[in-house]
């Protein structure tokens, strides 16, 4: 946090925590399973 | 969704005055329920709101990318029957699954077929003319949207109580949100002020936020719902209609067909066919679709006729249907707007998007809260 100042959304980011990496991870999954449902 | 007091960087202390938000402790104890709720899961939340916002329109926007479905309406309206036999004379090869009525005037008539190498497509016919327009994809923006946002595309029996449990948290903001407003209910036309950005965006989720309330109370209960239908908590189906032993598989009569409709008409005249299905053997047709029961999903109102002898097989009402089943047939049409046409859909849409804008107008005034908590702490700072 010290350094130079952030922007309101990058102190949001940094106030999610551990959670954030956990919502990516699912955005992955999500993105690894899309092309199994277009072969459908 | 606010911003929060308690968050995991070196402004917590300089911040928890800052974003104290009343007196009392009780309200302070729903703020931070609240802020970290909102804050934790707004990536997710607003995803899912996102999604099913779009979804709303999902085959409008289905028609906007595929000419197939496109049709100029006139006055002639082709019949069942028509529509039935164009499918099956365009594609003899592929089974007919199904066929629904067009979604609005301009949208062709949708027979799901599947190949013989067992993947489906639709068939687009034009309801006036009867005439196939042509094919389609199975997964369309509607696939992509309705399978995002009730599943996120993992298997169903992970990923629908996934997406379902965020009816939790969606119902704890709610709650916390009408201890933290104090009088929200004279909230609905304080307009913005714009001479800060903090105080402008807080009022904006406050604005937002009370006009959203009865949106946001029927998306968690009816999200709740199928999270408690995910963990088997789901209605007993409706009793089958009885089919005839089925024979070697052949395309149906388009003459028997609207023979049946037109029976099926006379005896139930209620009944807005919305849906068939024909036997693989082309000799026996089930019909769907919306009658007297109001809030309930085509499937609930069906009949069956024997294609030969035009003998009614059986009939489900809507309004036949227990508690239970009356709960989940209410779920859909509720959720997603689809029972009043698109006055009604263009409500759920924009409400949507007001959900969607709650979540990121939230944490955009959490990190709002702590800039100004840590330009605050720097003033402070001894030079």
């Amino acid at each position: 946090m010290s350094g130079k100042p952030r922007g309101p959304w990058a102190l949001a980011w940094h106030g999610m925590g551990r959670w954030r990496w956990l919502w990516l991870a699912l955005l992955l999954v999500w993105l690894y399973l899309m092309p199994g449902e277009f072969a459908k | 969704m606010s911003a929060t007091a308690r968050q995991p960087t070196p402004a917590t202390s300089a911040n928890a005055k800052a974003a104290k938000p009343g007196k009392g402790g009780g309200r302070r104890l729903w703020f931070d329920l609240h802020s970290w709720v909102g804050l934790k899961l707004c990536l997710f939340m607003g995803f899912i709101c996102l999604t099913g916002t779009l979804a709303v329109f999902a085959a409008e926007i289905d028609w906007l990318l595929h000419p197939q479905m496109r049709v100029t309406p006139t006055d002639q309206h082709a019949s069942w029957g028509t529509l039935v036999a164009a499918a099956q004379r365009a594609h003899p090869d592929w089974v007919l699954e199904g066929l629904r009525a067009p979604h609005a005037s301009h949208f062709a008539a949708k027979a799901q077929m599947r190949r013989p190498d067992g993947r489906r497509r639709f068939v687009w016919i034009d309801p006036y003319s009867g005439q196939v327009t042509g094919d389609t994809h199975w997964f369309s923006a509607h696939r992509l949207l309705r399978n995002t946002h009730r599943h996120l595309m993992i298997p169903t029996k992970y990923g629908v109580p996934l997406v379902a449990a965020l009816s939790l948290p969606l119902l704890i903001t709610l709650i916390s949100s009408l201890y933290i407003y104090k009088r929200w209910w004279r909230g609905f036309f304080s307009w913005p002020r714009a001479d800060r950005p903090r105080r402008l965006w807080g009022d904006v989720h406050r604005l937002l936020g009370v006009w959203s309330l009865w949106f946001v109370a029927l998306i968690a209960l009816t999200g709740g719902w199928y999270l408690i239908e995910s963990l088997g908590g789901k209605a007993p189906p409706q009793r089958d209609i009885a089919l005839p032993e089925p024979g070697p598989a052949a395309p149906a009569d388009a003459a028997a067909i609207d023979r049946a409709v037109a029976t099926l008409g006379a005896r139930w005249p209620a009944l807005e066919i919305r849906g068939v299905e024909v036997s693989p053997d082309g000799g026996a047709l089930v019909l769907d679709g919306q009658a007297q029961a109001w809030l309930v999903r085509d499937r609930a109102n069906v009949a069956g006729i024997d294609l030969r002898d035009g003998r009614l097989l059986g009939r489900h009402e809507g309004g036949e249907l227990g508690v239970h089943q009356r709960i989940s047939e209410m779920a859909d049409p509720l959720h997603f707007g689809s029972f009043g046409g698109w006055p009604v859909r263009l409500l759920w849409f924009l409400f949507g998007a007001a959900l969607t804008a709650l979540s990121f107008t939230g944490v955009y005034l959490y990190g709002l809260r702590v800039a100004d908590a840590l330009r605050s702490a720097q003033r402070r700072k001894p030079a």
